[in-house]
C-alpha cells in the first residue's frame, strides 16, 4: 500500500469515529437538554466534515489551507459551548 | 495566519484536556479520564498539524497526524461507550 | 426528562443501561428526580432535612447540627437547592432557607425520597451516582470555569 493509500484509508476511519462521536453527544443532548452537548454535536460533524473536504481535495489543491478554516469552526463551536456554559443562567 | 488557525485548534484541544483531568482529579468519573486523553491526542494532531506545515514543511507527516487523530477517537469512543452500556 | 425515561425503559428489554432500574419505592420518577436534582449524598441530605415539617426554617448552622460535613459546603448546597427551586431563602441573621416546591409533586417527590432513602439507603446512594448520570453531569460540570458556581 502506498502512503496515499494509507492515509485515505485513515482519514475514512477518522471520518466515521467522528460521526459516531457526534452521534453519541446528539444523545446526550437530548437526554440532558444541555446546549454543551450539543455545540458538542455540532462540532464533531464539522470535524467530520473538515476531513470529508481534505480527502475530496487531495494536499495540492489551491483551496486545502482553507479547509482547515473548518477545523477551526469546529473548535469556535467547542469554545462557544464553553462559553455559554459560563455565562447567563445555570443549566 | 494559518499558523495561527493551527494554534488555536491546539489550544482549545488542550483546554479541554485540562478542564476533563481536572474535573475528574475531583469526582473520579472515569468517563472524564478517556475524554481528556482523547482531547489530548487531538491536540497532539493539531500540533503536528502545525510543525508538518510550518516549522517542518519538507517532512510529511501526515499519517502521523491521522494515526494521532485515530487515537483520540479511539479513546473517546471507549470512554463513551463504557459511559452508556452496563458491563 | 423524556430521554431519560426512554432509556430507563429500555434497561430492561437491552444491556444499553443509564441509571438503576426502578424498584418498588424506588419508583421511575423518583430517579429521574434525583437524577435531575441531587448531586451528592451531603445534598440529599441536605434536602430530606430541611423538607421535614418542624422546623420550617433552617440555617446553616442548623443544618450542620445534622450533617455534619462542613459548613462552607453546606452553604453550598443550600444555595443550589435553592436555585433549583426546590428551597426559598428567608432573609435575616442569620440567613435562614425553608421547604418550598414549586409543584406539589416535587413535595410529593421529596416525601418519597426521604422515604425510599430509610428504607434503601444503598439503592439512592448507587442511583445519585450511577454511571451514565454521573458521567454526563460530570462532563458538562467539567467546562464550568469557575469551581464556586452553584450547581443546577
Amino acid at each position: 500500500m502506498s502512503v496515499i493509500q494509507v492515509n485515505i484509508a485513515l482519514t475514512g476511519a477518522n471520518i466515521m469515529g467522528f460521526l459516531i462521536a457526534g452521534l453519541f453527544f446528539f444523545r446526550f443532548w437530548r437526554l440532558t437538554h444541555e446546549r454543551l452537548f450539543a455545540m458538542f454535536t455540532l462540532a464533531f460533524c464539522v470535524m467530520a466534515l473538515e476531513r470529508v473536504a481534505l480527502l475530496a481535495m487531495g494536499s495540492n489543491h489551491e483551496f486545502t489551507p482553507y479547509v482547515y478554516f473548518l477545523r477551526l469552526a469546529a473548535y469556535g463551536l467547542i469554545l462557544v459551548g464553553i462559553i455559554d456554559k459560563n455565562r447567563g443562567p445555570q443549566r | 495566519m494559518a499558523a495561527l488557525i493551527y494554534i488555536l485548534c491546539a489550544l482549545t484541544s488542550g483546554a479541554c484536556t485540562v478542564l476533563l483531568l481536572r474535573r475528574y482529579w475531583h469526582s473520579r468519573v472515569r468517563m472524564l479520564f478517556w475524554s481528556a486523553l482523547a482531547f489530548l491526542a487531538f491536540a497532539l494532531s493539531n500540533v503536528l498539524l502545525f510543525i508538518d506545515l510550518i516549522v517542518l514543511p519538507q517532512w510529511d507527516l501526515t499519517i502521523l497526524r491521522s494515526l494521532a487523530t485515530s487515537s483520540g477517537i479511539l479513546l473517546l469512543l471507549y470512554g463513551l461507550i463504557i459511559t452508556t452500556t452496563k458491563p | 426528562m423524556d430521554g431519560l425515561a426512554a432509556i430507563l425503559e429500555s434497561a430492561a428489554g437491552r444491556r444499553l443501561v443509564i441509571g438503576m432500574p426502578p424498584q418498588e419505592f424506588l419508583h421511575r420518577d423518583l430517579v429521574l428526580f434525583i437524577a435531575e436534582y441531587i448531586r451528592s449524598v451531603e445534598q440529599l441530605e441536605v434536602l430530606i432535612l430541611t423538607s421535614a415539617a418542624v422546623p420550617t426554617e433552617w440555617s446553616i448552622e442548623a443544618v450542620y447540627e445534622t450533617v455534619k460535613t462542613n459548613r462552607a459546603s453546606i452553604a453550598q448546597r443550600l444555595k443550589d437547592l435553592t436555585s433549583s427551586g426546590l428551597l426559598v431563602e428567608v432573609a435575616g441573621d442569620p440567613v435562614c432557607y425553608r421547604f418550598q416546591p414549586r409543584t406539589e409533586r416535587q413535595r410529593q417527590l421529596v416525601a418519597d425520597l426521604a422515604n425510599a432513602y430509610k428504607r434503601a439507603s444503598v439503592r439512592v446512594i448507587e442511583t445519585i451516582y450511577s454511571p451514565a448520570t454521573a458521567s454526563l453531569r460530570e462532563f458538562a460540570r467539567a467546562f464550568r470555569l469557575k469551581p464556586d458556581q452553584p450547581d443546577k
